[in-house]
C-alpha cells in the first residue's frame, strides 16, 4: 500500500518536473515546417493543376524564390550548429548547396517564363524579384543588370520602377558609387511617401559628403534628422546622431552643429564628443576643444558624472593626440576628482588608468636621459607630474596601489632621490600586505628598498628603521625563499644590535618554524639572547628559557644548560645575596623562598634556592630550621650537583654541631654518605668521620657506633683511613673513660693493631689507676685478655710488678726482733743489731737492683715500702728492753739506742724524700695514683681506741681535689 | 620531627636529673659561699656562689656570655644553652662563646661534648690576640683541666692548671685548683706554698682556710692547723668537711665537750657522716676516759 502511494507520488512530481517548456529552436523549425510544407503545397497544386499562363508561373517563380529563402534559412541554422571542424574541413559553400540548386532552379525557371511569355505585363516584377534573388541569395553580379531591366520594364511612377530605382541606389552606394548612387538617390527623393525616405536622405546626404559636397551633405542628413520627428518614416536618429558631427566638421559648421546637438540631443555630450573627434580629425584643436566644453557643459547641466567622464576619456584622447600634456594633466586630476566623489562606469575607469598609465610610464621612462650620469638631470614639473600619475592611478585602480607607489619609488630612484624612493618602495610594501600580495611587485619593492638603504646613506637610527622593516617584511611575505634564511638572521642580528632582543627572539622563532634545518645558526641565536638576559640579569626570561632548553630544545650541550643554570641562580641570588650583605636576612630569604616556590625556575635553581635559606638560617642560628630547608633542597639537588656543593654541605653539617645539635650534623653526614656510598668525591672520608664522630660525642655508645661503621662497610672507604677512624673513636671512648665501652670497642676491632696498642696502654693505666685492693683482679682480667688478643702486647707484663709486689711483701713482714734473755746479752744483742743492718742494706740493694727494670709506677711501690725497715727496726730497738741489768746501764742503753734510732729515722726519711725528688724528676707525679684511703679505711672495722693518734688522722683522710677545684668563669675586674 | 622532639625532651629530662642529682649533693655538702668577702675567686670563678649571689647577679650580667654561665652555674642549663645558641654565628671565632659552651656542658657533666667545644676555643684561640688571648688560653686550660680531673687523669689536669697559671699568675683560679691537687697527693709543703701566697690575697676564703688547716693537720702541726679553721666564719663551720677537721682540732686541743657539740649538730652525707662518726665515737672515748681518770683522782 504504501510503496504504491510512494510510486504515485514520485511519478506525480515527476509529472511536474518535465513538463517542457517552449523550445524556440523546436517552435521555428515547426514553423518552418508549416511554411514549407504550405509553400510546397501551392507548388503542388500549381502543377497537379497543369499550370499554364504566365500568371500562375509568375507564382511559381514567387514561391520558388520563397523556396530559396526558406532552405537558406535552415542551412543558416544547419551551419550555425555545425563543428566548426568540419565547417573548416568542407567549406561554407557545402552548406548552401540546396539553397544555390534552388537558387538556380528559379532564376532559370524566371529566365524560361519571360522567354516563354516576352510580353507578360508584369515582368519588370519578375526582373525585380530576380535582382533582389541575386542580391540575397546569389552572388550579386546580375543585381545591377536585372534592377535596370526592372527600371526598363517598368512603367512610369510604379512601385516597382521606384522600388527599382531606390534598390539600384542603395546598390551604387553600398558598391561605394556614390556618384551612381546620387542619380537614382534624386529620383527616389523626389517622393516622400516611402516611409524609408529618412533613410534614403541619410544614405543620400553620405554619398554627398563621399562626393565631398558638404554643404549638400550637411543640408540632407539635417532634412533626414527633420523626418524622424515624423512617425510616418522609419527614424534613422541613431545613425544620424553617430554620423552627424562628420557633415558639421566637414561642412566647417562646428559650432552650428554645437547648436544642433545642444538643441536637439539630450543628453548632447555623447554626439558632442563624436562631433569633437570628427572636430579632432580635421586637426582643429580649438574648435575641438570648444565643442568638448560644450560637452562639459552638458554633462554639468545634468549633473551625468558618467558623461562627464566620457568626456573626460575623450580629453585625454585629444590632449595626448594634441600632445596637450597640462591639459592631460588637468584631465587626469579631474578624473581623479570625478572617481573620489561618484559612482563611474567601470569600464571607463579602466580606460582612464590605460591611458594615464601609458602616459605615465612613458614620462618616467623618458624622465632622465641619461642615467649613467652621477648627477642625474631631469624636468622637475615632469617628475611632479610622473608621481602625481602615479597617486591618481593608485586610487583609480586601488587593487594595484602597490604597483603605482613601487614605480613612484622607481622614479624617485632614477631621480637619485632615495629617501623619497625609499618612502615609496615602504609605501608598495604596505599596500602589498594589506592585499596579501606576494607577487613580483612586492619582491622587487623590497629588494629596491634594500638597495637603496645602502646608497641612501642615511643617520643609523633611520637606516636602522628602513632596514629592520624591509628585513621584517621580506620575511612576513615571503617566510621561506631564497634569500629568506639569510634575511632571517640578518634581522635578528639588527634587532640585537638594537638591544630589542623580544624582537630578535621572535624573529628566532620565525626563523625556526620555517627553516628547522638550521638548528645550529638557531642555537647560536638563542645563545645571543641568552647571554643578553644574563648581561641584563632579566632572570624570569632566562629561566623560561632554560627551562626549555633543558627539555631538549634546539639540542643544546648539556654543559652549557648546567652553565646557564649556575648563572641564572647567580642573578637571582645576587639580588638576595646583596640583601644578605647588608644584613636584610628576612628579605632575602622570603626572595629565596619566592625562587623556590616558583614554578618557572629549573630544579637546580630551586634546590640552590632553599640551600641557600638553610644556610641563611644556620648563620642565624637556627639550626632546625635549616635542616628543615636543606632536606628540601637535598631533594630537589640531583647527585651530581650535589656532589658540586659537598664542600659546603660539610661545612653545614659541621655548623649544626656548633649549635649543639649534633643529631642533625649526623643526620646529615650519614643522608650525604649513604647517598654517595658508591661514590668517590674528596669529601666523603669527612661525612664518614663527621658521623662517627658525632656518635661518640653524642652517644658514646660502642652498639650504636659500631651499627654506623657497619652501614658504611660497603661504600668503599680506604682501608687506611677507616682504621684511622677506629683509632680516633677508640681515643675518644678512652677519654670518656668507660671501660665496659671502650673493651667492646677493642673486642670489634681487635684486628687493628694500632687499638691493641692503644688498648694496651689503657688497661695499664686503668690498672695503675685501680685501688691495690682491685689490682689483683684487675691483672687476672688484662692477662686473660691478652691470652685471647696477643696484640695487646701485655704479655710478661706484670712480671716485674709480681716482683716488685714480692719484694714489697718481703719487705713488710720483715721482723727486726732482738732476743730476750734473763741476763742481757750484749754480744748477742750487738750481733743481731749488725745482722739487722745487713738486712736492710741488702733490702735497699734488692730495690736497687730490682728498681732498675721498673716502670716508676713500680719504683714508687718499691720506694713507698723501702723506709719501713728503718722504721721497724726503729720500733724494735724503742721496744726492747735488755733484762737482768742495773738502773744505770739500762739508761746508757736506752741512749746509746736513741741514738741509733735517730739515725735510722733520719735514713728512712731520707729513703721518703728521694721517692718524691725521684718522682718529680720524671714528671711522674700525678701518674702514680693514690688510692683513696678513707675508702679502705670505711671498709676496715678496726677499733680505733686502740689506734695511735696519727693513725687516726690517716683514717679520717682530710681531702678533696675534685670538690675544691673550681671553673674559671670571669674575667678578673669584670665583676665588683 | 618526633625523633627530634624526643630527643629535645630527653635531654631536658637528662639536664633536670643532673640538676636535681647536684642538688642533692648540695644538701649533703654544700661548698657553696654565702658572701664574696669569704670567696677568694669571687672575681674568676661562680663556682662557690650560692644562689643568693647567683641571683643577685641575674640581671646584672650585660654580655650573653655572663648571662649563659650564669644560668648555667644556676643549674639552668637550658637556659645557658640556648642563650649561647642564637649567638653562634657572631662568636664562632669567639674562644670565650665556646668556653662558656664548653662549660655548660661540663657543669651538666656532659663532658666528651664539653670538651669538644673546649677544644673548639682552642681552635678559635689565633682569631684573638693580646691579653684577651692570653685570658681565653687560660680560662679554657682550667676548664679542661677540671674535665681531665673529673676522668681522674691528673698528670693532663695538673697540666692544664699549670698551663692556665703560667699564663696568668695574677689568677687565682688555676693556683688555688693547683694546690688542690698537690693537696690530694699529699704534697702538702708545695699546697701550703700556694695557699699562703693567696692568703695573703684574701684570709677569709673558707675552703683556703679549711686547706690551710688541713695541710698543718697532715704535717701534724695543730696549732696551726687549729689556728687557720678557727679563721672560717662561724656559718661554716658546720659543712660536714669543715666540721670534722674542726672538731678533730677541739679534741686535740681537749674541748671534748665543744668537739662533741658541734659534730653532733646535724646528719651530713654519708661519706662525711662515716668520717664524723669515727671522730664522735673518738671524742666520746676521750670523754669517758677523762671522766674516769677525774673519778680516779
Amino acid at each position: 500500500m504504501i510503496k504504491t502511494l510512494l510510486l504515485t507520488l514520485t511519478f506525480s512530481s515527476g509529472l511536474y518536473a518535465t513538463e517542457p517548456a517552449i523550445d524556440p529552436a523546436v517552435e521555428s523549425a515547426e514553423k518552418w515546417s508549416k511554411l514549407m510544407g504550405l509553400v510546397n503545397k501551392e507548388i503542388q497544386t500549381i502543377k497537379s493543376n497543369n499550370y499554364s499562363g504566365p500568371e500562375l508561373k509568375h507564382r511559381l517563380f514567387e514561391l520558388y524564390s520563397e523556396k530559396i529563402k526558406l532552405i537558406k534559412e535552415k542551412e543558416n541554422l544547419n551551419l550555425l550548429k555545425a563543428d566548426p571542424k568540419s565547417v573548416a574541413a568542407n567549406g561554407k559553400d557545402s552548406f548552401f548547396k540546396s539553397s544555390r540548386e534552388q537558387y538556380m532552379t528559379a532564376q532559370k525557371f524566371a529566365l524560361g517564363l519571360m522567354a516563354d511569355y516576352p510580353k507578360y505585363e508584369r515582368t519588370s516584377e519578375i526582373y525585380y524579384a530576380m535582382a533582389i534573388n541575386s542580391r540575397d541569395f546569389g552572388t550579386g553580379h546580375d543585381t545591377e543588370q536585372f534592377l535596370k531591366l526592372s527600371i526598363k520594364f517598368s512603367k512610369e511612377n510604379s512601385k516597382t520602377m521606384y522600388n527599382a530605382k531606390t534598390a539600384l541606389a542603395e546598390y551604387y552606394y553600398n558598391n561605394k558609387k556614390y556618384h551612381d548612387a546620387i542619380s537614382y538617390y534624386n529620383d527616389v527623393l523626389k517622393t516622400n511617401n516611402d516611409e524609408w525616405y529618412g533613410k534614403h536622405l541619410y544614405n543620400a546626404s553620405w554619398c554627398y559628403l563621399k562626393e565631398r559636397n558638404f554643404k549638400k551633405a550637411l543640408d540632407l542628413i539635417k532634412e533626414s534628422f527633420e523626418t524622424t520627428k515624423n512617425k510616418k518614416f522609419v527614424s534613422m536618429r541613431e545613425q544620424i546622431n553617430s554620423a552627424i558631427g562628420i557633415f558639421f566638421v566637414q561642412a566647417d559648421a562646428t559650432r552650428e552643429g554645437i547648436d544642433f546637438f545642444e538643441k536637439n540631443m539630450s543628453p548632447a555630450s555623447p554626439s558632442l564628443l563624436l562631433l569633437a573627434q570628427s572636430s579632432m580629425n580635421k586637426n582643429n584643436f580649438s574648435l575641438t576643444e570648444e565643442v568638448l566644453k560644450a560637452a562639459l557643459k552638458d554633462t554639468h547641466k545634468r549633473k551625468d558624472a558618467v558623461g562627464e567622464m566620457k568626456v573626460r576619456l575623450a580629453q585625454l584622447d585629444i590632449y595626448r593626440e594634441s600632445k596637450q600634456d597640462n591639459l592631460y594633466f588637468e584631465t587626469s586630476n579631474h578624473i581623479l576628482e570625478l572617481s573620489k566623489k561618484n559612482k563611474l562606469d567601470q569600464d571607463d575607469i579602466s580606460q582612464a588608468m590605460n591611458k594615464i598609465k601609458v602616459v605615465a610610464g612613458f614620462m618616467q621612462i623618458n624622465l632622465v636621459k641619461d642615467k649613467t650620469r652621477e648627477e642625474v638631470q631631469y624636468s622637475k614639473e615632469d617628475y611632479k607630474k610622473i608621481m602625481r600619475y602615479f597617486d591618481i592611478l593608485s586610487v583609480l585602480d586601488k587593487k594595484n596601489k602597490n604597483q603605482y607607489r613601487y614605480y613612484q619609488g622607481e622614479t624617485a630612484l632614477s631621480t637619485h632621490d632615495y629617501q623619497t624612493a625609499m618612502k615609496y618602495y615602504v609605501r608598495a610594501v604596505m599596500n602589498s600586505k594589506l592585499i596579501k600580495d606576494n607577487g613580483e611587485i612586492t619582491r622587487k619593492s623590497l629588494d629596491s628598498l634594500l638597495s637603496t638603504i645602502e646608497l641612501a646613506k642615511l643617520k643609523q637610527a633611520r637606516e636602522d628603521e628602513y632596514t629592520i622593516f624591509a628585513f621584517k617584511n621580506f620575511v612576513i611575505i615571503y617566510p621561506v625563499s631564497d634569500k629568506s634564511q639569510t634575511i632571517y638572521q640578518k634581522l635578528f642580528n639588527k634587532y640585537f644590535e638594537l638591544h630589542q632582543t623580544k624582537k630578535a627572539l621572535n624573529v628566532l622563532l620565525v626563523y625556526r618554524k620555517n627553516y628547522r634545518q638550521d638548528t645550529v645558526i638557531h642555537r647560536e641565536m638563542l645563545t645571543q639572547v641568552l647571554d643578553s638576559y644574563i648581561k641584563e640579569k632579566k632572570t624570569d626570561k632566562l629561566a623560561y628559557w632554560i627551562s626549555k632548553i633543558e627539555k631538549g630544545y634546539l639540542s643544546f650541550n648539556p654543559d652549557y644548560i648546567q652553565n646557564s643554570i649556575a648563572i641564572l641562580g647567580g642573578l637571582l641570588f645576587d639580588k638576595y645575596q646583596a640583601m644578605e650583605k647588608l644584613g636584610n636576612y628576612k628579605e632575602a630569604m622570603k626572595g629565596y623562598e619566592s625562587i623556590y616556590d616558583s614554578k618557572q625556575y629549573p630544579k637546580r635553581t630551586k634546590a640552590e634556592a632553599a640551600y641557600a635559606i638553610a644556610t641563611l638560617y644556620q648563620e642565624q642560628n637556627k639550626a632546625k630550621e635549616s635542616y628543615k630547608w636543606l632536606k628540601k633542597s637535598l631533594e630537589l639537588y640531583d647527585n651530581k650537583d650535589l656532589l658540586k656543593i659537598t664542600p659546603s654541605v660539610l661545612v653545614l653539617a659541621k655548623g649544626y654541631r656548633l649549635l649543639q645539635n649534633f643529631e642533625l650534623s649526623s643526620e646529615l653526614a650519614n643522608h650525604i654518605s649513604k647517598r654517595f656510598c658508591d661514590v668517590t668525591f674528596i669529601e666523603k672520608d669527612s661525612f664518614y668521620e663527621l658521623a662517627l664522630s658525632n656518635s661518640t660525642i653524642e652517644d658514646t655508645e660502642t652498639v650504636k657506633l659500631l651499627k654506623l661503621e657497619d652501614e658504611y662497610k660497603s661504600c668503599k672507604l680506604d682501608k687506611k683511613f677507616v682504621e684511622k677512624t677506629q683509632m680516633d673513636n677508640f681515643e675518644r671512648l678512652i677519654l670518656n673513660d668507660k671501660m665496659s665501652e671502650v673493651r667492646a670497642y677493642f673486642q670489634a676491632h681487635s684486628d687493628n693493631d694500632k687499638l691493641a696498642r692503644q688498648m694496651g696502654r689503657y688497661l695499664k693505666y686503668k690498672f695503675w689507676q685501680a685501688p691495690p685492693s682491685m689490682k689483683e683482679k684487675m691483672k687476672a682480667e688484662i692477662n686473660a685478655m691478652n691470652d685471647a688478643i696477643p696484640g695487646l702486647n701485655l704479655k710478661g707484663n706484670f712480671d716485674q710488678y709480681d716482683r716488685v709486689m714480692e719484694f714489697r711483701t718481703k719487705v713488710q713482714t720483715q721482723k727486726f726482733e732482738f732476743s730476750v734473755m734473763p741476763k742481757f746479752d750484749d754480744e748477742k744483742f750487738n750481733s743481731e743489731m749488725e745482722q739487722y743492718f745487713s738486712i736492710i742494706n741488702e733490702l735497699n740493694k734488692e730495690a736497687i737492683s730490682l728498681s732498675k727494670d721498673s716502670t716508676p709506677q713500680e719504683i714508687l711501690l718499691i720506694r713507698e715500702v723501702l723506709s719501713m725497715p728503718y722504721y721497724s727496726l726503729v720500733d724494735s730497738i724503742n721496744t726492747y728492753v735488755p733484762q737482768g741489768v742495773d738502773s744505770k746501764y739500762l739508761e746508757g742503753f736506752k741512749q746509746g739506742m736513741r741514738q741509733i734510732t735517730e739515725s735510722l729515722t733520719a735514713k728512712g726519711l731520707q729513703v721518703d724524700k728521694e721517692k718524691m725528688a725521684y718522682l718529680q724528676k720524671n714528671n711522674f707525679f700525678f701518674e702514680v695514683q693514690k688510692h683513696d684511703k678513707f675508702s679502705e679505711s670505711r671498709s676496715s672495722s678496726r677499733d680505733i681506741s686502740s689506734k695511735k693518734a696519727d693513725e687516726l688522722r690517716e683514717t679520717l683522710n682530710f681531702h678533696s681535689a675534685i670538690i675544691f677545684s673550681n671553673t674559671l668563669d670571669l674575667i678578673r675586674g669584670q665583676r665588683k | 620531627m618526633r625523633m627530634n622532639m624526643g630527643t629535645k625532651s630527653f635531654k631536658k629530662v637528662l639536664l633536670l636529673a643532673s640538676a636535681l642529682l647536684m642538688g642533692c649533693a648540695g644538701q649533703s655538702f654544700n661548698k657553696k659561699i654565702e658572701t664574696g668577702d669569704a670567696d677568694l675567686l669571687s672575681e674568676e670563678s661562680l663556682m662557690r656562689y650560692n644562689t643568693n649571689r647567683l641571683e643577685k647577679l641575674d640581671g646584672n650580667e650585660k654580655d650573653f656570655i655572663s648571662k649563659a654561665l650564669l644560668a648555667c652555674h644556676q643549674k639552668k642549663i637550658a637556659k645557658g644553652l640556648e642563650l649561647l645558641e642564637v649567638e653562634m654565628h657572631k662568636n664562632k671565632t669567639n674562644p670565650f662563646y665556646w668556653n662558656a659552651l664548653g662549660t655548660c656542658y661540663s657543669l651538666s657533666k656532659d663532658f666528651t661534648k664539653a670538651l669538644f667545644y673546649y677544644d673548639l676555643g682552642v681552635e678559635a684561640l689565633p682569631m684573638i690576640k693580646d691579653r684577651n688571648k692570653v685570658i681565653a688560653e687560660a680560662t679554657i686550660a682550667n676548664n679542661i683541666g677540671l674535665i681531665h680531673l673529673n676522668f681522674k687523669r691528673h698528670t693532663e689536669a695538673y697540666d692544664s692548671f699549670k698551663r692556665a697559671s703560667t699564663l696568668l699568675p695574677e689568677f687565682f683560679t688555676p693556683q688555688f685548683n693547683i694546690a688542690q691537687l698537690y693537696i690530694e697527693f699529699n704534697e702538702n709543703d708545695k699546697a701550703l706554698e700556694i695557699l699562703k701566697k693567696l692568703e695573703l690575697k684574701n684570709p677569709d676564703d673558707i675552703d683556703l682556710l679549711y686547706s690551710l688547716s688541713l695541710i698543718y693537720f697532715r704535717k701534724n702541726d695543730l696549732e696551726n692547723s687549729f689556728a687557720a679553721i678557727k679563721r672560717v666564719k662561724a656559718d661554716y663551720l658546720n659543712r660536714p668537711d669543715i666540721v670534722g677537721l674542726y672538731a678533730y682540732n677541739l679534741m686535740k686541743k681537749n674541748r671534748l665537750v665543744e668537739a662533741r657539740e658541734i659534730i653532733e649538730k646535724r646528719l651530713y652525707a654519708e661519706e662525711y657522716n662515716q668520717r664524723n662518726k669515727i671522730l664522735l665515737e673518738e671524742i666520746n672515748h676521750k670523754i669517758k676516759e677523762q671522766s674516769k681518770t677525774t673519778k680516779q683522782n
